[in-house]
C-alpha cells in the first residue's frame, strides 16, 4: 500500500501531460472475492478480499517516441485477513517511461522506471534503466541495470545490484540466437550465505519448416560452477515435446510429453493431451482434457491423474462458462487421508456497455488441505482507450 | 489504519470516476486486445490465416505467432523476440497477469469466467504446487523468478 501511495504525487504530476498524450489506454478489473475456509483442526475463516486491478498506458506523451506504463493492484480485506499479516496489501507491478527512435534498419529503446526483463536466460524485475538497439544485420544488443525489487516482507532473497544483457542474432526468419548473461552483487543463495549470483546462457530458435520450430536454451551458473538451474547437491534437467494437431477447422487436438530428471527426488514423466472445439461461430468453445505424472520416485513425488471438462458460451451480451478440475492422486497426499482434489465452477457475465463487463463466478470443491471450500466472486472490468482499433 | 482507509476510499472513488467516464468516451471492450486493426474471429486468433508474408523485421512467418495450443504452452520465445507484434494486440500487463514477483490472485481467478483460456494454475493449486516444486522448481522461475516470489515466502520461510 505505500508503494501505490508514494506514486500518487507522481501520478498527479503526471495527469496533465497525459492530456497531450496521443494515445492513452486505462483499464481495470475490481474484484470482490468471498471465500469460506474450513481446514481439518482450526476454526472456520470467512474472507472477503476487495482488490482493484489497475493498469494505464500513454504514448507520445509529450514528445513523440516517449510513453509511460503502469500496472499494479492493491486489496482491502473486508473479513478476515485473506493472506499475510496485513488486511490491506499492494504491489507496483510495473512503472516505467520508455523513449523509441527509429532508424533506417535499425531503433534504440530505453527504459527507466520498474520493469521486468525477459530476455534470454534473464528473468528478473529491476528499479533501474535498461537499453536495447536493433542492429542491421539481424543483431540485437540490450543492456540493463539497476536495483532488484525487494517486496514490502523481508524475503530475503535479493542482492543489492543487478546487470546484464543480450546479444542477438536473427537470419532469414529460420534462425534466432542470443547470448545473455546477468550478474547480481551481494545476492543470497539457497544456503543463506550471501554471494555474487552470475549466470550466462544461451538460446536458440531453429524454424527449418514454417509449421515446425525447434527452441532451446541453456545456462551455466557461475557461482556454483555447474549448468542450469543447481546447488551443491541438487541437479535438474528436463526435455520434452508437444504438438497441435488441426483435424479439421473447429477441433484442435493437443498431446504433451516432458521427463524430468532431479537428484534429490529421482525422475518422472508428465504426459497427456486436450481436445478442444470452437462451435456456433466461435460462440460455444467446450474441451477436454487429461493428464498423468507418472513418477518413478521411491514416494517424493506423488503420481496422479488429472481430468478437466469446460465449456464457455458467449451470445450478445451475455456469457456463461462451466469448468471441473479433478486430481486423483495415486496414493493419500503427503500425510493426509485423502488421494484426490476437485473444484466445479460456474460463471456468468453481461456486458452493461462496450468497455464494462460485470460477471460473477461460483465454485465448489475439496482437496487434501480443505473440505468443503466454497468461494463466490464479483468482477468488474473496465477499458478506456483513445487507440482506434477495431472491435476484438 | 486510517491512513489506509482513507488512501483505499480515494482509490475506490477515482475508479469510479474513471469508469463512469470511460462508458461515455471510449467505444472500446473491456478485453486486453487493444489495437488490431481487423476485427478478429471469436477464439483463438491465427494469424497465418490471413498475414502471408513474413514478418518485417525478423522476417520470421507469421505461422510462430499462431496462437495454437503449442504456441500458449512454449509462447516465451516468441515473446521475447517478437515483443513488437504482440503489443499490437496485447498490454504487457497481459503478460504480468501470470508473469510477476507478486501476484494478489491466480489467473485462473482473475480470468475465472474464461475456462477457455488456458491459464497456470487451475483447480486445486494448493496441493499440486507440492508435486510441480517438487518435480521442476526450474519451471517456477519463468514467470515468478528465482526465489524471490512473496507468496512463496509468506509460508517456506528459511
Amino acid at each position: 500500500m505505500k508503494r501505490l501511495a508514494g506514486l500518487a504525487p507522481l501520478l498527479s504530476l503526471m495527469l496533465p501531460g497525459f492530456a497531450f498524450a496521443a494515445d492513452l489506454n486505462v483499464d481495470g478489473t475490481t474484484l470482490l472475492r468471498i471465500e469460506e475456509r474450513s481446514a481439518p483442526g482450526f476454526s472456520k475463516q470467512t474472507v472477503a478480499p476487495a482488490t482493484q486491478f489497475l493498469g494505464i498506458d500513454a504514448t507520445d506523451v509529450g514528445a513523440k517516441g516517449l510513453s509511460f506504463h503502469l500496472y499494479g493492484w492493491g486489496r482491502a480485506d473486508l473479513a478476515d485477513k485473506s493472506a499475510g499479516d496485513e488486511k490491506t496489501d499492494a504491489n507496483l507491478t510495473y512503472g516505467y517511461v520508455k523513449y523509441r527512435k527509429g532508424f533506417p534498419n535499425a531503433a534504440l529503446i530505453g527504459k527507466a522506471g520498474r520493469f521486468f526483463v525477459f530476455e534470454g536466460i534473464i528473468n528478473e524485475q529491476v528499479d533501474g534503466a535498461q537499453a536495447q538497439l536493433i542492429l542491421p544485420q539481424g543483431f540485437t544488443l540490450s543492456a540493463f541495470g539497476g536495483v532488484p525489487v525487494k517486496l514490502d516482507r523481508s524475503s530475503n532473497t535479493k542482492g543489492d545490484l543487478i546487470g546484464g544483457g543480450r546479444l542477438g542474432f536473427r537470419y532469414g526468419g529460420i534462425i534466432d540466437v542470443g547470448l545473455s548473461g546477468l550478474h547480481e552483487r551481494n545476492a543470497y543463495l539457497d544456503t543463506m550465505a550471501r554471494a555474487d549470483r552470475q549466470l550466462v546462457g544461451g538460446d536458440i530458435w531453429i524454424a527449418p519448416h514454417r509449421m515446425v520450430d525447434i527452441t532451446g536454451r541453456s545456462s551455466y551458473n557461475a557461482t556454483t560452477e555447474d549448468f542450469a538451474e543447481s546447488s551443491s547437491n541438487d541437479n535438474m534437467k528436463s526435455y520434452g515435446g508437444s504438438l497441435t494437431y488441426s483435424a479439421f477447422k473447429p477441433i484442435e487436438i493437443f498431446v504433451e510429453y516432458k521427463h524430468f530428471k532431479r537428484d534429490v527426488t529421482g525422475s518422472a514423466d508428465k504426459f497427456g493431451g486436450e481436445i478442444r472445439a470452437s462451435l456456433l461461430d466461435g460462440a460455444l468453445n467446450p474441451g477436454f482434457g487429461y493428464r498423468r505424472v507418472s513418477s518413478s520416485s521411491t514416494g517424493s513425488i506423488p503420481s496422479y491423474n488429472e481430468i478437466r471438462a469446460f465449456a464457455s458460451y458467449a451470445k450478445g451480451a451475455y456469457s456463461a462458462s462451466v469448468d471441473f478440475i479433478t486430481d486423483l492422486y495415486d496414493k493419500q497426499f503427503y500425510g493426509t487421508d485423502s488421494d484426490y482434489a476437485y473444484e466445479l465452477s460456474g460463471s456468468l457475465g453481461y456486458r452493461i456497455s462496450p468497455v464494462v463487463h460485470l460477471s460473477g463466478d461460483l465454485s465448489y470443491g475439496a482437496n487434501p488441505d480443505y473440505k468443503d471450500q466454497v468461494k463466490g466472486l464479483v468482477r468488474l472490468t473496465f477499458s478506456y482507450s483513445t487507440v482506434k482499433g477495431a472491435p476484438q | 489504519m486510517m491512513k489506509h482507509s482513507i488512501a483505499c476510499l480515494c482509490a475506490l472513488l477515482a475508479l469510479v470516476a474513471l469508469t463512469a467516464c470511460s462508458q461515455n468516451i471510449s467505444p472500446r471492450p473491456a478485453l486486453p486486445a487493444v489495437g488490431h486493426p481487423e476485427p478478429l474471429p471469436q477464439g483463438r486468433p491465427i494469424c497465418s490465416d490471413c498475414h502471408e508474408v513474413p514478418m518485417k523485421d525478423s522476417l520470421k512467418s507469421y505461422a510462430v505467432l499462431d496462437h495454437t495450443a503449442t504456441f500458449v504452452k512454449d509462447h516465451r520465445f516468441a515473446a521475447a523476440s517478437e515483443a513488437g507484434t504482440c503489443a499490437v494486440c496485447h498490454k504487457e500487463s497481459f503478460c504480468n497477469e501470470c508473469h510477476a514477483n507478486y501476484v494478489e490472485v491466480k489467473p485462473s481467478t482473475l480470468h475465472g469466467d474464461r475456462p477457455d483460456r488456458d491459464l497456470p494454475h487451475r483447480g486445486d493449486y494448493l496441493s499440486r504446487h507440492k508435486v510441480d516444486g517438487r518435480l521442476d522448481p526450474a519451471s517456477c522461475y519463468r514467470c515468478h523468478g528465482r526465489t524471490n516470489n512473496e507468496k512463496c515466502v509468506t509460508c517456506h520461510r528459511h
